[in-house]
């Protein structure tokens, strides 16, 4: 089965040449690069190319990867994470006012209400994460988006896992500050949802 | 994990809010882009067979040295190490690893189109298993780099005419003739080998084909000169010759024993042949653009002889006016002989129940103020000595339509056909409308829509003066993109620095700013969408002022557009 089959041993098998391991590979962790690009750059755009330069990395120079250091999984991450930092330094971005209008929207699957509920709320969300230090912000995003485990996290960011957790609890406690009067209203989307 | 930890963990309210925030999905633009590379490197992989096929043979002539256990080229005679006489290294045939390796997840699924790849490209690299090239052992004798090594040459010269300088000084006619003499003699020693001699002259005479053709290709297309795509191919043909002719003269290895060196440094001679007709290419290749840009500029100087009086420093901004077009015809708001801006009604249009359909032909001249007497006829019927002539008219503001002088039969500027026919309308115009107009309408107007005139629906006189309905294009305003042929282009953008009180109260965000990339090249017209305090965003606007670009375009001109610019500001 293909999920016996560990990262590893893909990417070994895709080094030597095997198309198929490396497609399986790159399907494994496709989305969630994408998303965790997304994440931290905040543009579609530039997030398909971290992810590109990310899978290009792996493509050209599978010998960087060493199984004792890091599992796979923490090495990609990493690997996406110091590719999105080098954008970040590239101090922003110039968009004509015309192209906004086309940045992806909400996906439009829940009733009216709760759906305006969700786009005022997701949007607050977006601009706090936003808001945070990167160093936070890429903890933050590891942690309740990719569900990395906090020493899976410290060794994408370069960091232990004491110093991951304090970034952590400053993240939460600034969204905490700046989410407070949606705390009642995400219940109530919550439940509408559910509903 | 503690109770605090617990905790930590278990944030649901945080959770929930978090769990909104929602990304796109994956583009598909980025398996293609994947996939693109993926191909291109195992292509890149699947040369390497060949590398190593072209190793085998230097492999095979190697020399042993017993003392210190290693292998030098063929070309030693003793170990440049310690000295030791080398023996004949043992030959060890090269065993190809079997070409079919059993993948972890062949079973799994077969390998999708997109990174689908020829099936020797994806067993290449296990064709030759490196580890068989262990035959081989790099040994280095000399470690320094190239210009340390070209600095001892030049010190060996140096030192040689030292030497020579009291001869020189003492004789110095004799001493420059017996160089000349010397020097010759190596010469022709040198050109007397029968390899060098094939050699120089299959360099001398392939050299003069290139350049021969370029220059017959420049005299064949006239004073333009040949095109840089005729440059490159023949320049491209031309090498790609030289390669396979080396290629072959090499793998017979002959073409190593032309430059006096062993078959062992074969590829190090192919590598220096190729290098050098790559240079003499390049210097080819130069010369002609070289001279084709100074044929250029001498066209241009004897062309334009204006006087330069004084050099503008500043592009202006101002944009040409655009060219006012037909007053009225365009879908402009106004258009007319009236005072007022007003937009046109009405239209024509008529026909002789003919089974044709209208023919191609001018208006004629319309008029608002004579009625019309005579409708349009593409083939009037001869009038024999007529005593007062009467031309056909059309019921429609004179402005919108200015008198056509050409030699044409009346007709429908917008018709195909060429046979005169008035069309399949009624009352005498022409067309498939009604009246004695021309068009699908009816009336004594152009165009649909009715009672005369012309801009469609009832009748109404136009106005607003002369461009009213502007038929061209204001380049003056500020664009979107999606109206300009090319979007301005950035060349540089200065980073923002932070302000002292911004870094002390650990000021983060991102600053976004709307702002005109303007055709004059300045950045205009900044207005903030979302600041940042401490300064930041004047600091955002100071650096957004310094944008160097390229302005956008539209239709060859250079015209403004609104952009969005952000700033992101993080301290670590």
């Amino acid at each position: 089965m293909a999920n016996q089959v560990t990262d590893e041993g893909l990417l070994a098998s895709a080094a030597g040449g095997d198309t198929t391991a490396f497609q399986i590979l790159y399907e494994r962790y496709r989305d969630p690069i994408f998303r965790f690009a997304y994440r931290l750059l905040g543009s579609a755009e530039a997030a398909e190319d971290v992810a590109h330069d990310c899978f290009l990395s792996l493509i050209k120079e599978p010998s960087r990867f060493d199984s004792n250091r890091a599992s796979l999984r923490t090495y990609i991450y990493a690997t996406a994470r110091n590719l999105a930092a080098k954008r970040y330094h590239s101090f922003g971005r110039e968009t004509a006012i015309d192209e906004l209008a086309d940045e992806p929207a909400m996906a439009e699957r829940h009733a009216p209400v709760a759906r305006l509920l969700d786009q005022e709320l997701a949007s607050e969300v977006q601009q706090a994460i936003a808001s945070l230090p990167p160093l936070q912000r890429e903890a933050l995003v590891l942690f309740e988006y990719d569900e990395l485990s906090l020493a899976e996290i410290g060794e994408v960011v370069g960091a232990d896992a004491n110093a991951v957790k304090q970034r952590l609890f400053r993240a939460r406690e600034k969204l905490r500050v700046r989410l407070e009067r949606y705390f009642r209203i995400g219940r109530e989307a919550a439940t509408l949802r559910r509903a | 994990m503690n109770d605090f930890d617990g905790k930590f963990m278990q944030d649901e309210d945080l959770k929930d809010l978090l769990r909104l925030w929602r990304v796109p999905e994956t583009p598909a633009s980025l398996d293609n882009r994947v996939a693109a590379t993926y191909q291109q490197s195992t292509s890149q992989t699947a040369s390497v067979p060949a590398l190593y096929s072209q190793r085998d043979s230097e492999v095979v002539n190697m020399k042993f040295c017993n003392t210190c256990q290693e292998e030098f080229a063929d070309r030693f005679s003793f170990c440049p190490v310690d000295g030791t006489p080398l023996s004949a290294a043992p030959v060890a045939a090269i065993q190809p690893a079997p070409a079919e390796t059993v993948s972890p997840v062949e079973a799994v699924t077969a390998a999708p189109a997109v990174f689908a790849v020829p099936a020797t490209v994806s067993a290449a690299p296990s064709a030759v298993a490196p580890g068989n090239i262990g035959e081989f052992h790099l040994t280095i004798l000399e470690d320094s780099g190239l210009l340390s090594r070209l600095a001892g040459e030049l010190g060996n010269v140096a030192h040689n005419y030292q030497l020579t300088w009291p001869d020189f000084k003492r004789d110095p006619f004799g001493f420059v003739k017996r160089s000349f003499q010397g020097y010759g003699k190596m010469a022709g020693k040198f050109f007397s080998s029968r390899d060098v001699v094939i050699a120089s002259v299959l360099s001398i005479v392939s050299l003069a084909v290139i350049v021969g053709a370029i220059f017959v290709l420049d005299k064949t297309q006239g004073d333009g000169g040949p095109s840089r795509r005729t440059i490159a191919i023949v320049s491209v043909v031309g090498f790609c010759a030289l390669l396979a002719i080396f290629a072959s003269w090499l793998s017979k290895d002959r073409g190593a024993a032309v430059m006096g060196a062993k078959p062992s440094d074969s590829r190090n001679v192919l590598s220096g042949i190729v290098a050098a007709f790559a240079v003499l290419l390049l210097l080819v290749g130069g010369i002609v653009v070289l001279d084709r840009r100074q044929q250029a500029a001498a066209a241009a100087a004897a062309e334009d002889e204006v006087e330069l009086t004084h050099m503008i420093s500043e592009i202006p901004n101002e944009q040409p006016t655009p060219d006012e077009g037909n007053a009225g015809m365009a879908k402009g708001s106004g258009g007319g002989s009236k005072a007022e801006k007003i937009k046109p009604g009405g239209g024509g249009g008529g026909g002789r129940e003919q089974q044709q359909p209208a023919s191609m032909g001018k208006l004629p001249q319309a008029s608002l103020t004579i009625p019309q007497v005579l409708p349009p006829n593409p083939n009037p019927p001869p009038i024999k000595n007529p005593s007062l002539p009467m031309p056909a008219t059309l019921d429609a503001d004179p402005v919108l339509f200015p008198p056509d002088t050409r030699n044409l039969a009346y007709g429908d500027p917008k018709s195909k056909s060429t046979t005169l026919s008035s069309g399949p309308g009624s009352g005498g115009g022409i067309g498939q409308g009604q009246g004695g107009g021309v068009g699908p309408g009816s009336g004594g107007g152009y165009g649909p829509g009715e009672g005369g005139n012309t801009g469609g629906g009832p009748r109404r006189e136009g106005g607003g003066g002369p461009g009213g309905g502007g038929g061209g294009t204001d380049y003056n305003r500020i664009f979107r993109s999606s109206e300009v042929s090319s979007r301005a282009r950035v060349l540089s953008k200065p980073e923002p620095s932070y302000t002292e009180a911004a870094r002390k109260n650990q000021i983060t965000g991102t600053v976004v700013l709307r702002a005109v990339f303007s055709s004059s090249g300045a950045v205009t017209n900044i207005s903030t969408i979302r600041g940042l305090s401490d300064g930041l965003t004047e600091r955002a606007i100071a650096a957004a002022k310094q944008i160097k670009f390229v302005p956008a375009q539209k239709d060859g001109r250079p015209v403004s557009m609104w952009m969005q610019l952000e700033y992101n500001f993080n301290l670590y």
